[in-house]
């Protein structure tokens, strides 16, 4: 499914052009990647708005700094970087955004103006739990989720896409499932019973 | 307790990515240790439960031509700060100005003086009262209307 991020070679010429000024061919870029890249930013920000404003500074900024990519090189881990230093900053500025000890704490959802329940496409008790869980997260053990359970890539993909080795991706996922597992350890005894 | 290496090796299994030998490795750990067997066990089950989440789409509408609305964006933001940037040095030069002046001013009595001070005191800091609260604090109140 994700392949198709790391299939560059479509892309090369589009950026060629769009590295001598062709705005056009920068639209095609967008319009490839929109989609994912908005996905993955409301999955890193808890709510649209947010998740907007990331993704059009991110193409933005892509397109002013265009001439700086490397033909030889994927163009999407280079835009990811692009889209999740800004995301990380803006989080960073948003004090009241802080990883918590469990999801049961209702308090922490109600009073956060940043979670948004809605942004699910398929809304259910599940998922609503799951997405709490998650957002709950760590900003890195949330990327990282989000990268490997929402958007489905390899280890090799997100390596790449994060520029951290194999035994980093594997060693965050770690941390990061556990601490995933103990805010849905009650929900995953009610699923088993 | 996993040892670090015994942790990655896990994930890598779990997943399906690790290479022929580091499966040899982790499978023939987890033949002797209970506790990482347990701990695959409930990873599987973690991983059964937790299913690709979809977030609802921006509009096809909204979405045309917005990374040159960010462009747009950008270029304000930078045109912003050089506005304040260079209206900061110039009022506060002009302060330093008037205060100077004021202060040397023989013919100014000296509660008009103090008044004076008292005045450009208190509306420097009215001023960075509201920047304060534009920048920082009406960020975080976004939804503060919004009843969920």
């Amino acid at each position: 499914m994700i392949e198709k991020y790391l299939n560059e070679s479509d892309d090369t010429e589009l950026i060629r052009a769009a590295q001598e000024g062709n705005k056009g061919s920068f639209g095609m870029i967008f319009d490839k990647y929109k989609t994912k890249s908005y996905q993955i930013a409301v999955g890193l920000m808890g709510n649209r708005d947010d998740a907007w404003d990331v993704t059009q500074e991110a193409f933005a900024r892509a397109w002013l700094h265009i001439d700086t990519f490397h033909l030889h090189e994927p163009f999407f881990p280079w835009f990811y970087q692009i889209l999740r230093r800004i995301g990380l900053n803006k989080l960073k500025q948003n004090k009241n955004h802080s990883p918590i000890e469990t999801t049961q704490n209702e308090k922490y959802f109600s009073e956060n103006p940043e979670f948004d329940p809605s942004v699910i496409a398929e809304r259910n008790d599940r998922n609503d739990k799951i997405w709490k869980a998650v957002y709950s997260l760590n900003d890195l053990h949330r990327e990282i989720i989000i990268l490997r359970h929402f958007q489905e890539l390899s280890y090799k993909e997100m390596t790449e896409t994060l520029y951290i080795s194999k035994g980093t991706v594997m060693s965050r996922l770690y941390n990061a499932r556990k601490e995933l597992e103990k805010r849905l350890k009650g929900y995953m005894k009610q699923e088993l019973l | 307790m996993p040892t670090h290496e015994e942790k990655k090796l896990l994930m890598g299994y779990l997943d399906d990515e690790l290479s022929p030998d580091e499966t040899n490795k982790i499978e023939t750990h987890l033949a002797e240790c209970k506790e990482c067997a347990e701990e695959l066990e409930r990873y599987k089950k973690l991983n059964d439960i937790v299913q690709p989440l979809d977030f609802i789409s921006i509009e096809d509408r909204l979405m045309e031509n917005y990374w040159g609305k960010g462009v747009r964006r950008i270029e304000r933001k930078l045109a912003m700060f050089f506005l304040f940037a260079g209206l900061s040095v110039l009022a506060g030069f002009g302060l330093v100005q008037v205060t100077l002046k004021v202060w040397y001013a023989t013919d100014i009595p000296l509660l008009i003086k103090i008044s004076i001070f008292a005045s450009i005191a208190g509306g420097v800091a009215l001023l960075l009262s509201i920047l304060r609260e534009k920048l920082f604090l009406s960020k975080k109140q976004r939804y503060s209307d919004i009843r969920r």
